[in-house]
């Protein structure tokens, strides 16, 4: 707007001037030309001309006197005067000097007079001498008259003359009065001009010292940048190189400055794209590169070493001139680090994954294995045993029942690690819960002296909405740990709805031990145990802490821990616990609690005998009505023909498996009557759980089954509360106190005879699948049976591949057959 | 036969009258006398056997555009030979006047011996007549120049 402005103004201004200039040009050459008209104006002729006329009249007056002698000389002089007068008369009759005289009537009467004088005297004059002699009285009376005539004429000529002499003088003095105001005019005009100049001036060298001081600001960036700066012109030609580009390239700045780019610094192998690329910006004006962000090229160095590059190139214009401005950075460390640390990292997800699944496979390697030596111990304490051995035995049972809980502590870490585990939101009543879990303890604390107490501050916060199992299992955990590190103290449960009306807070806090300051931050940690007086009392695999964090974060909450060591800790939870609908009858179930399973009627799919008794039996004990079916098709028939309310499936059966008969059933079942599905194998892996989840099944027990796995999870499918008991007993002494001893030995015999004969066959080194289903079917009742070792051998005999059999054959039939000959004594010998 | 004959020369008077006496071939016409003593006379012969110079223009002495003929100023000068300086130019009615003889330049002033074609009478300010070219130079367009410009002129005295 105000440059706009300065502009019209300069404009108007422009304007005025040259109007102004071309008015006093105008002005001063109409002034030239009456200066001229007053010089040429010959008005002095006219003076000078007319006192000449008089004077040759007179001289003729006095010639035509002395001519009256006679004498031929004088009538000759007397011509030559007339003739002179004549050719004076002639120029006031007729030259230009006297038009305007000539205009006025008194001058043109008198010019009358003066031309009849003439033409009457040329008769006179002209004539012979004697002729002139006798007229020259009346030529000189003609001439005396003539004279007074011609003195009147000069007279008002010269008067008229001096007057248009006078006009014309003051034309001039008005044009020159008129010019020099015109001239002050435009004297003022171009002042003005000259000052809006000097300001435009000015305000313009501001802006170019803005400008300069902006460029100069730039160049000093360009040269002091890290990045290596580099401006090129459309040729391609480099006008400027900084210092980061010196020590990037090791070209020196006057080495590179007016070369060509391409040849320096872009790699032989990039020079064509380069050149066709500057090619297509100088045709067209487009680029793939300029304003493009960070790219990443080559670039090469004056030794020929080529270097990976980021680059940004932009346009910009310079004094009237395009340029491109690249910046660049030498990547090749940042590159090699990134590479180095994906490695790092690649090795390290490697590491974990494999410790996963290093873990998961060995605990469930360790658990099978663990529940024979407690089925085998169960058998032993049955016999008649000294007091010693009987001591010795329970000592061996304590440690391996820990040992068991530690592996499956291990596994239920691996599993929350690995996130894929997921706590369905349900409404429970909160308080309820808790007291529940309080009252459960109360004996274990007693046994060391310790009060429990639950308080409930505020209100009662009511039906919530959440995973009850895992808060549950998170809260065992740390009052398991009050109570192991208390002793006659107190111990106390706090819980409280905060203030913003969605989080609860739970607070555990015991008069125990405490946690040294040292360790208060690593006791989250995986496998950290803290060695404090009761450590010995209370071993513990350090993972009852981290599992708890685990669950506390993956119920979008959060835990912290205060401690005074010898004094005692608090624990504090809080979560988002927001306030539920009751479901109908919740509190009608919650007192229902066990036998609740009484009356479900149970289809159980199982190809292994023994696993197939046992489960049987276990669901008759809930109260169930069980049918059992030996294999996939009668699995199918069955479901379809009868209504369940609950389906067992094993997934590794001869034929149809597990997963293709619920598949069956599921096709053909009313969605309206989703009957819940549970599957049973020995595989428990977290990716073999996804297979299950997409062939329809609930929920999955993995071999060998303990009543209360069986329990909890047909209780949690069948919407019905847990029955406790964390503990769980071995399956082999389940299946003794189930079948008795006898009973045990007889299906170890028939187990051990069975396998004799298909080892006869496998000799012969030919392994079909027929006998591949025979060994799987074995190796169940060897899990079942607490075979641990004959197991792993059947297992290894159903992995091998026809091909290889005939190889390694005679190494695995020879521990076959000792596994079997130590079981034969064991079963035979009691 | 003698009536007719006054008739006739009255009819040629009258005819002739206005004209008035012309010079004849083999009059003198101008003298041109030098500073050192020296004398020139020129009659139209000699006048036209120099070099030939035209002017047309207008005079405030005529009406409309004459054309004059005659030998250049500088022309005439160099025939006699003259130095620089100052010439003194005379008329018939006495006139006298000095003109420069830096005036004396080719385009410039002529001695004119012709006008319009004819032979000027002393009645018509002849027979010699200085003329400038006015209407090509302004600079002759003042009273300086008109001055200068002599006619009747019968001498001329020039430096040597």
């Amino acid at each position: 707007m105000r440059s706009l402005n300065s502009r019209l103004r300069t404009g108007f201004w422009l304007t005025l001037v040259l109007m102004l200039i071309a008015y006093s040009a105008m002005l001063g050459r109409e002034a030239m030309v009456r200066l001229d008209s007053l010089s040429t104006a010959a008005s002095d002729d006219i003076r000078w001309n007319m006192s000449q006329l008089e004077v040759e009249l007179l001289r003729l007056q006095s010639a035509s006197f002395k001519a009256q002698s006679g004498e031929p000389a004088d009538l000759a002089a007397l011509r030559t005067r007339f003739d002179i007068f004549y050719s004076r008369s002639q120029i006031v009759l007729h030259g230009a000097l006297y038009g305007s005289a000539r205009a006025v009537p008194q001058v043109r009467s008198k010019l009358t007079t003066l031309a009849d004088f003439l033409t009457d005297s040329l008769e006179i004059v002209d004539a012979t001498d004697p002729v002139l002699v006798t007229r020259l009285p009346e030529f000189a009376t003609k001439v005396e008259l003539l004279s007074p005539e011609v003195r009147d004429m000069a007279l008002t000529i010269v008067n008229t003359s001096a007057r248009a002499a006078d006009i014309q003088r003051v034309k001039v003095s008005e044009t020159l009065r008129r010019l020099a105001l015109a001239v002050l005019g435009l004297l003022v005009a171009l002042s003005i001009f000259a000052l809006l100049l000097l300001r435009l001036y000015r305000s313009g060298q501001l802006v170019s010292a803005e400008k300069e001081a902006v460029k100069s600001r730039f160049e000093a960036a360009v040269r002091s940048a890290l990045d290596a700066v580099l401006v090129v012109d459309t040729d391609g030609l480099i006008v400027e190189f900084n210092g980061g580009a010196e020590a990037m390239f090791g070209y020196s700045r006057s080495e590179a400055l007016g070369q060509p780019m391409a040849d320096l610094i872009i790699p032989p192998h990039y020079r064509a794209q380069h050149e066709e690329g500057m090619q297509r910006f100088r045709k067209y004006g487009t680029s793939r590169v300029v304003g493009r962000g960070h790219l990443r090229l080559e670039g090469m160095r004056k030794s020929g070493e080529v270097f990976p590059v980021e680059l940004s190139i932009s346009l910009a214009e310079t004094s009237d001139q395009l340029v491109f401005v690249s910046f660049l950075r030498d990547i090749t460390t940042r590159l090699r680090t990134e590479h180095e640390l994906r490695e790092a990292r690649d090795i390290a997800q490697a590491g974990a994954q494999a410790k996963a699944e290093l873990l998961t496979v060995m605990s469930h390697e360790m658990r099978t294995p663990l529940n024979g030596v407690l089925g085998s111990l169960e058998l032993m304490e049955r016999d008649q045993l000294s007091p010693k051995q009987l001591r010795l035995l329970r000592a061996i049972r304590v440690s391996a029942e820990l040992l068991l809980s530690q592996v499956n502590r291990v596994l239920e870490l691996s599993r929350l690690e690995s996130g894929m585990i997921e706590f369905p939101k349900e409404p429970f009543a909160l308080v309820t819960m808790v007291q529940r879990l309080t009252e459960s303890l109360n004996a274990a604390a007693e046994e060391h002296g310790n009060r429990l107490r639950l308080n409930v501050i505020g209100d009662d916060p009511g039906i919530v909405l959440g995973n009850r199992f895992a808060l549950q299992q998170a809260l065992v955990n740390l009052l398991g740990n009050a109570i192991k590190f208390t002793r006659n103290g107190e111990i106390s449960v706090e819980v409280e709805r905060l203030a913003d009306g969605r989080m609860v807070e739970f607070r555990i806090s015991d008069t125990g031990l405490g946690i040294p300051a040292e360790d208060i931050d690593r006791i989250f940690d995986e496998f950290v145990t803290i060695d404090a007086a009761y450590a010995r009392e209370n071993p513990g695999t350090g993972l009852g802490l981290s599992i708890t964090r685990r669950l506390v974060w993956a119920l979008g909450g959060e835990i912290e821990v205060e401690s005074i060591e010898h004094e005692g800790s608090l624990f504090l939870i809080r979560l988002p616990l927001e306030p539920g609908e009751p479901v109908e009858n919740a509190s009608e179930n919650e007192k229902e609690e066990t036998g609740s399973l009484s009356g479900k009627r149970v289809l159980v799919v199982e190809d292994n005998d023994i696993n197939g008794m046992l489960l049987l039996d276990m669901l008759e004990e809930f109260g169930c009505q069980v049918k059992l079916e030996r294999d996939g098709f009668d699995g199918v028939a069955a479901a379809t023909s009868t209504h369940y309310d609950l389906l067992l499936v094993d997934i590794s059966m001869p034929g149809k498996d597990g997963l293709a008969t619920l598949r069956e059933i599921r096709a053909q079942e009313d969605p309206a009557t989703h009957v819940p599905a549970i599957a049973i194998t020995a595989h428990v892996r977290e990716q073999d759980k996804k297979r299950f989840v997409d062939a329809g099944f609930d929920g999955f027990l993995a071999k060998p089954i303990s009543m209360a796995q069986l329990q909890k999870e047909m209780s949690a499918l069948l919407l019905l509360p847990e029955e406790a008991a964390a503990a769980e007993p071995s399956i082999a002494q389940d299946f003794i106190q189930r079948f008795g001893d006898a009973e045990y030995r007889r299906y170890l015999v028939e187990m051990v005879d069975e396998l004799s004969a298909i080892s006869n066959d496998l000799a012969r080194g030919d392994l079909t699948d027929a006998l591949k289903a025979h060994v799987h079917k074995q190796a169940g009742s060897a899990a079942i049976l607490g075979q641990i070792d004959l197991h792993a051998v059947l297992q290894e005999i159903e992995a091998a591949s026809p091909g290889d059999w005939a190889a390694c054959m005679d190494g695995v039939l020879g521990r076959l057959k000792s596994e079997l000959a130590a079981i034969r004594v064991v079963a035979s010998g009691g | 036969m003698r009536r007719l004959a006054i008739a006739l020369s009255l009819l040629v008077g009258t005819l002739l009258a206005p004209v008035g006496h012309v010079a004849n071939a083999g009059e003198e016409l101008l003298v041109i006398s030098a500073s050192d003593g020296s004398v020139t006379r020129l009659d139209l012969g000699d006048l036209k056997a120099l070099p030939v110079s035209e002017i047309r223009t207008r005079t405030i002495w005529t009406t409309g555009v004459q054309e004059f003929r005659g030998v250049a100023l500088r022309d005439l000068l160099d025939h006699v030979g003259a130095a620089s300086g100052m010439i003194t130019a005379v008329a018939l009615n006495d006139y006298l006047i000095q003109i420069p003889t830096s005036d004396a330049t080719i385009p410039g002033p002529i001695v004119a011996y012709l006008h319009n074609g004819k032979q000027m009478s002393v009645r018509e300010k002849g027979p010699l007549w200085v003329v400038y070219p006015y209407d090509d130079n302004p600079v002759y367009n003042t009273e300086e120049y008109y001055a200068r410009s002599i006619w009747q002129l019968i001498r001329l005295e020039v430096p040597r």
